[in-house]
C-alpha cells in the first residue's frame, strides 16, 4: 500500500470513529477559539469586504447593527469599508455557518464535541426560511428575530441541554437518512427527532411556559432546525480526519458567494479557491432566473461528509425542492461513488440495499475523472436585503481541486 | 452473419454519437469514458508522479 492510500485509510477510520454530540449552547465570544470583539466569522474561504458578494455584505451589515457596533446598516457598511470589522472564515475557527454564514460575538452557538477524539465544532441557531440574516436580509424584522432568539430561545435551549446531557447527533442523522432526509436541503425528519429528544427537557427546565411554548413552536415549525447541528456534526467528524500527512481526502468544501474553497487533509492551513458558479435554481414564487446570487455557504460540509446531494437518493422528496427527478437523485448518488474511496458504516441508504453513504472525496480521483462534486443548496438573491429565492443544484469548480493537487505534488511529490 | 444484419454498437466517449444512433433506432451502448484529467497534461503528469509514492 502506498503512502497516500495508507494516510487516506487513517483519515477515513478517524472520520468514521468520530462521535459528535451536542453538549449545549453559549455565546460565540465565550466559546469559539480566537473569536474577538468586532470580529465576524463568515462562510467560505477567506475574503475581504471589497470582494465580498452583496448577500454576504448584507448579513455583515445586519450583524453589525445586531451587535450594536452601528446604528444603521449604512453605518455598518462604512465601518467595514474603513476596516473596523475583522473578517475570518468560520472554518478557521472550528465553526460552520450556512449561506452567508455570519457568526457575531454575541450570537449563541451550538457546541458540538467529537467524543472519540475530543475536537469541538460550533454553529449558530437556525432562523427559518425567507427573509433571514443568513440569506443576506437585514431589515428590522430580521434583527428583531435574532434578538428574540437570544432573549428567549437561547435561555430555553441552555437549560434544556443541562437536563438532557450530550445528544448523539450521528444517531439522529443515521435515523433521518432512513426517514427521507439527505441532511442538507432536507432536515425535516432530523429536526423532528431532535425536537422529540430535547422537547421534554425544554418543558422540564421550569422556565416561563409561554416562553417555552413560543420557542417550541418556532423550532417545531422550522424544518431546518437541525441543519446547523448536521453541519457542526459533519465538521467535527471531518476535522478528525484533517491534518494527516500524505492524505488526499478533501475535508472542507465551502463557498462565500465569490469564491469556492476547499481544504485537504494533508495540506493543513491552506485554502484552494476558484470563482463560484451560480446554482441551477428552482425559484420560490415571485422570483425568476437572473435573481440568484453565486453559490454560498459552509453547508457544503454536508456533501464533503458524503451526505446532502451525495446521498440525495435517501430523500426523493428533495428533488421537488431543488429541481430534477428521482432518477437524477439516484444518478448523482452513484456518480459520487466515482470520486470517493469509502462507505460510511453508520450512515446507510435504504434504496441501495443499505449500502453506506459515500465517504472520503479523494482529490486525485476528482482531477483524474473530471467529475466535480455535486451539491444541493439554498440560493440567495444576488442583492443584499432580499433573502432566499429558492433551492438549486451546483458543482464544485474543478480549478480548486487542480490547485490543491499542484500544491500536494509540490509538498509530497 | 447476424452482425452484418443488426450491428451492435459500443460508443466510447462523446455521448452525442450514441444519442444520434439511438434516435435512428440503432442498438448502441454508451461507455462514459473521458481522458485522464480531461486531457490536461500537467495534471496527468502530477497524477502519475503521485502514483509512485
Amino acid at each position: 500500500m502506498g503512502k497516500i492510500e495508507e494516510a487516506n485509510e487513517k483519515a477515513i477510520k478517524k472520520i468514521i470513529e468520530a462521535k459528535p454530540v451536542a453538549i449545549g449552547i453559549k455565546k460565540a465570544k465565550d466559546v469559539i477559539p480566537k473569536m474577538k470583539e468586532h470580529m465576524l466569522l463568515h462562510a467560505g474561504p477567506p475574503i475581504t469586504w471589497e470582494r465580498m458578494c452583496d448577500p454576504q455584505r448584507g448579513a455583515v451589515m445586519g450583524a453589525a447593527v445586531f451587535e450594536g457596533w452601528a446604528s444603521t446598516p449604512e453605518e455598518a457598511a462604512k465601518m467595514a469599508e474603513r476596516g473596523e470589522i475583522e473578517f475570518a472564515p468560520c472554518h478557521d475557527h472550528d465553526s460552520v455557518g450556512p449561506m452567508a454564514g455570519i457568526i457575531s460575538p454575541s450570537m449563541s452557538v451550538y457546541m458540538v464535541k467529537n467524543e472519540a477524539h475530543g475536537n469541538m465544532s460550533y454553529s449558530n441557531l437556525n432562523e427559518g426560511l425567507g427573509k433571514v440574516l443568513r440569506y443576506g436580509a437585514y431589515s428590522s424584522e430580521v434583527l428583531d428575530r435574532l434578538r428574540w432568539m437570544e432573549s428567549e430561545m437561547a435561555p430555553v435551549l441552555t437549560e434544556a441541554f443541562k437536563k438532557s446531557g450530550p445528544i448523539d447527533l450521528a444517531g439522529i442523522m443515521a435515523k433521518a437518512l432512513h426517514m427521507g432526509d439527505e441532511l442538507h436541503c432536507r432536515n425535516t425528519a432530523a429536526s423532528l427527532i431532535f425536537m422529540k429528544t430535547i422537547g421534554p427537557h425544554m418543558v422540564a427546565a421550569g422556565l416561563d411556559k409561554e416562553v417555552v411554548s413560543r420557542v417550541m413552536e418556532f423550532m417545531g415549525k422550522n424544518e431546518l432546525t437541525f441543519l446547523q447541528l448536521s453541519m457542526a456534526a459533519s465538521k467535527a467528524m471531518l476535522d478528525a480526519g484533517h491534518g494527516i500527512e500524505y492524505s488526499t481526502i478533501v475535508t472542507t468544501m465551502t463557498r462565500n458567494g465569490t469564491d469556492f474553497g476547499i481544504r485537504v487533509s494533508g495540506l493543513p492551513g491552506q485554502w484552494f479557491a476558484a470563482p463560484v458558479p451560480k446554482p441551477k435554481t428552482l425559484f420560490f414564487p415571485g422570483f425568476k432566473e437572473g435573481d440568484e446570487g453565486g453559490d454560498i455557504g459552509d453547508s457544503a460540509i454536508m456533501e464533503t461528509m458524503g451526505l446532502g446531494n451525495f446521498a440525495c437518493i435517501c430523500a426523493p422528496a428533495v428533488v421537488q425542492v431543488v429541481g430534477g427527478t428521482v432518477k437524477n437523485a439516484e444518478d448523482f448518488t452513484r456518480e459520487m461513488r466515482e470520486i470517493t474511496i469509502a462507505k460510511h458504516k453508520s450512515f446507510t441508504i435504504p434504496y441501495m440495499n443499505f449500502e453506506g453513504t459515500s465517504l472520503g472525496i479523494e482529490l486525485r480521483k476528482v482531477v483524474e475523472t473530471g467529475i466535480e462534486p455535486s451539491i444541493n443548496t439554498g440560493v440567495t438573491h444576488k442583492k443584499a436585503g432580499v433573502g432566499g429565492v429558492g433551492f438549486g443544484l451546483v458543482r464544485a469548480p474543478m480549478d480548486c481541486f487542480k490547485k490543491a493537487l499542484k500544491a500536494f505534488a509540490e509538498k509530497y511529490g | 452473419m447476424r452482425l452484418l444484419r443488426e450491428p451492435k454498437i459500443i460508443n466510447v466517449g462523446a455521448k452525442n454519437f450514441h444519442d444520434s444512433l439511438k434516435d435512428q433506432g440503432a442498438d448502441s451502448v454508451h461507455v462514459d469514458w473521458r481522458p485522464t484529467a480531461g486531457g490536461d497534461r500537467e495534471m496527468a503528469k502530477l497524477l502519475d508522479k503521485l502514483k509512485e509514492l
